[in-house]
């Protein structure tokens, strides 16, 4: 599903090159759920970036869903963005002016997906994630919980490869937290594909594997011993 | 994303910051105004005064000394007899007559008034039948000059500030020391744009007025040719006729009135074209405005930018939706303009006593101007938020 091998990127900083990730090889299967842990500069940011092709590798190659990205064009990494990932950003990321279902739809219009099917689409993404009744509703009258559900409905209107959430519990308190950890496991069992970005180890026991970055190399890939598993009332199950 | 969509999402943008909008188009209201007010007026004014110049004689033309000529002038260099000659055997000439104005004291028992009195034949009448109208009595007729009697024919408002109450016509006026008798009085249509004084009018048959010279002179030939086509020969015959009686090459001049029309549309389009550049500067003013403040909100809107390429945007996506912003800003801004451009014309048009006028080239024109001036200002922004790092762009605040 997602391979990546020996990816390297540096950045230039005035004339030295400050080199961020050195060599990540990496494979994620699908329906795997995948938390990626480790101090900040460790690098695990840029890693998303390249997971979500946001940016290209110095080196290295990245196959997400059989087609070998690190090449692509900006045209044709735009078109990998709409069609294979799917994103949760900490901040929520919504158009502050437009409704969740507006929201929702914006992939889907940059798929060139027909009004009526956007729309249809759009709705059940919304009612997946319980906040049908709130598709008029603009960011500014949501909370953050509901804020963070409108953005997991987006990311998953166009149904992608993986699920990309960068540290998505990070602006939400923990009872939120937990709803959205609840939601993403619920996801996963239904065979969603889901790497979640997080620097709470509470947060990574959610998921069923945890791959630790530090200074800009994968330290330990490791399954979670001890799960957690969270109940849609915010609450944490320990097994 | 559909040309419909990112409509709806550039009039949102638009919406959303109405007052920056509004202001953004006032500079382009502003220019565009400008633009159309002085073209309407320009092409309005000018097809006003060709209308007015041609029913004041479409195919006339003027034949006269050219004293620039080093052959020897004599005062028979142009004769009444010339005039007549010319009328009969030119085809292409429908009327030629001799024509001498002067300004004279003309006196009545009410009062003396200046008069701009003009001299030729009997032929003249007709040529003037679009603009002036016999009131009473007769014009002057061919016997009449030809036995060089003593009559006028007057303006009526002449006729009634000499008379008064008092029937003109057979009543004698005095010009200088000569006694003439009123035969007819006419009305004429003035020239809507002539700027002179109020002046009247009076015609005497010329081998009268020579009659009173020490040495008879004819001062220019007026002639009207059969039709439009017949302008050119017209001119030529008469050149060549007169040429060859006097012996004289390079005497004669002709000028017709549609050379002088079109003299005067390129004078007239020249300033056009000056004040619409002038004004157009303005509009360039309000571009510039309009770049200035789609850069305000490229960088506003960083991170909305950052969102949408994290959704699948290409650049073209966003390309074309910054621009259609600056688009139907400029477009709305140059529809408003049309429409004031167009008050402020047909405002000067009515207080200048032009008649109402509308132009759609230049209505076409703005339209134009304006979506250029969308696309060539908001080019430079919409590209830079197209080439915004989706990264950095969303790592904004």
């Amino acid at each position: 599903m997602l391979h990546v091998e020996g990816l390297k990127k540096s950045y230039k900083t005035g004339d030295s090159e400050l080199p961020i990730l050195k060599g990540i090889s990496l494979l994620v299967e699908k329906g795997e759920f995948v938390a990626i842990m480790g101090p900040s500069g460790s690098g695990k940011s840029t890693f998303m970036n390249m997971l979500g092709c946001l940016d290209r590798p110095d080196t290295g190659t990245y196959m997400l869903d059989g087609i070998e990205v690190s090449s692509l064009k900006d045209r044709q990494l735009a078109h990998v963005r709409n069609q294979k990932i799917g994103f949760v950003f900490q901040s929520f990321n919504l158009l502050a002016r437009s409704t969740s279902l507006h929201n929702v739809e914006l992939p889907m219009m940059y798929a060139k997906i027909s009004k009526a099917e956007r729309r249809n689409r759009a709705i059940e993404a919304l009612k997946r994630v319980g906040l049908a009744e709130r598709m008029l509703h603009k960011p500014t009258q949501l909370s953050g919980g509901q804020k963070q559900r409108v953005a997991i409905a987006r990311a998953l209107v166009n149904r992608p490869a993986i699920l990309l959430a960068d540290e998505p519990t990070g602006n939400l308190d923990s009872r939120s937290g937990i709803e959205i950890m609840a939601m993403f496991q619920e996801l996963h069992a239904q065979g969603v594909t889901i790497i979640l970005v997080t620097h709470e180890l509470d947060i990574a026991q959610h998921a069923e594997r945890i791959v630790t970055f530090k200074d800009g190399v994968i330290i330990r890939d490791e399954r979670v011993a001890e799960r957690l598993f969270a109940a849609p009332s915010g609450e944490v199950i320990v097994t | 994303m559909n040309f419909l969509e990112s409509f709806q999402t550039a009039v949102e943008g638009i919406w959303a910051n109405k007052m920056r909008s509004s202001l953004t188009m006032l500079g382009i209201i502003i220019g565009i105004t400008s633009v159309i007010a002085v073209t309407t007026l320009g092409e309005g004014g000018q097809r006003a005064i060709n209308e007015e110049m041609e029913k004041f004689g479409r195919n006339n033309f003027n034949i006269f000394i050219n004293w620039d000529t080093k052959e020897e002038h004599s005062n028979d260099d142009l004769t009444v007899e010339d005039a007549e000659v010319l009328t009969k055997i030119s085809p292409a000439i429908e009327y030629i007559v001799p024509y001498n104005p002067s300004t004279v004291e003309m006196k009545g028992p009410k009062k003396e008034e200046r008069v701009n009195l003009i001299a030729t034949t009997a032929d003249y009448f007709p040529m003037l039948k679009t603009t002036t109208k016999l009131s009473k009595g007769r014009f002057f007729n061919h016997t009449d000059d030809k036995e060089q009697r003593a009559v006028v024919v007057l303006e009526e408002a002449l006729g009634a500030k000499l008379f008064g109450q008092i029937n003109p016509i057979g009543q004698r006026v005095r010009m200088g020391n000569n006694s003439l008798v009123v035969i007819g009085t006419y009305t004429e249509e003035k020239f809507k744009f002539d700027m002179g004084a109020e002046s009247y009018g009076a015609f005497v048959p010329i081998r009268y007025s020579q009659s009173l010279q020490e040495e008879p002179y004819v001062q220019m030939l007026m002639g009207t040719a059969v039709d439009q086509a017949s302008i050119e020969p017209a001119m030529q015959q008469a050149k060549q006729y007169l040429s060859r009686k006097h012996q004289k090459k390079d005497h004669y001049m002709a000028r017709s009135m549609q050379e002088s029309v079109n003299e005067f549309n390129q004078v007239t389009g020249t300033l056009t074209i000056i004040f619409s550049v002038i004004a157009g500067i303005s509009l360039v003013v309000g571009g510039v405005g309009v770049m200035n403040i789609m850069l305000v909100s490229v960088t506003e809107r960083t991170r909305e930018i950052g969102i949408r390429k994290a959704l699948g945007a290409r650049r073209s996506d966003i390309l074309i939706q910054f621009l259609i912003e600056s688009v139907i800003v400029c477009l709305i801004g140059g529809l408003i303009g049309v429409l004031f451009g167009l008050g402020i014309a047909s405002l000067i048009a009515y207080f200048a006593n032009l008649p109402p006028m509308l132009s759609w080239n230049s209505v076409i024109i703005a339209f134009a101007f304006s979506s250029a001036i969308g696309i060539f200002f908001g080019l430079y922004p919409a590209n830079k938020a197209a080439k915004l790092d989706p990264i950095e762009a969303l790592r904004y605040e």
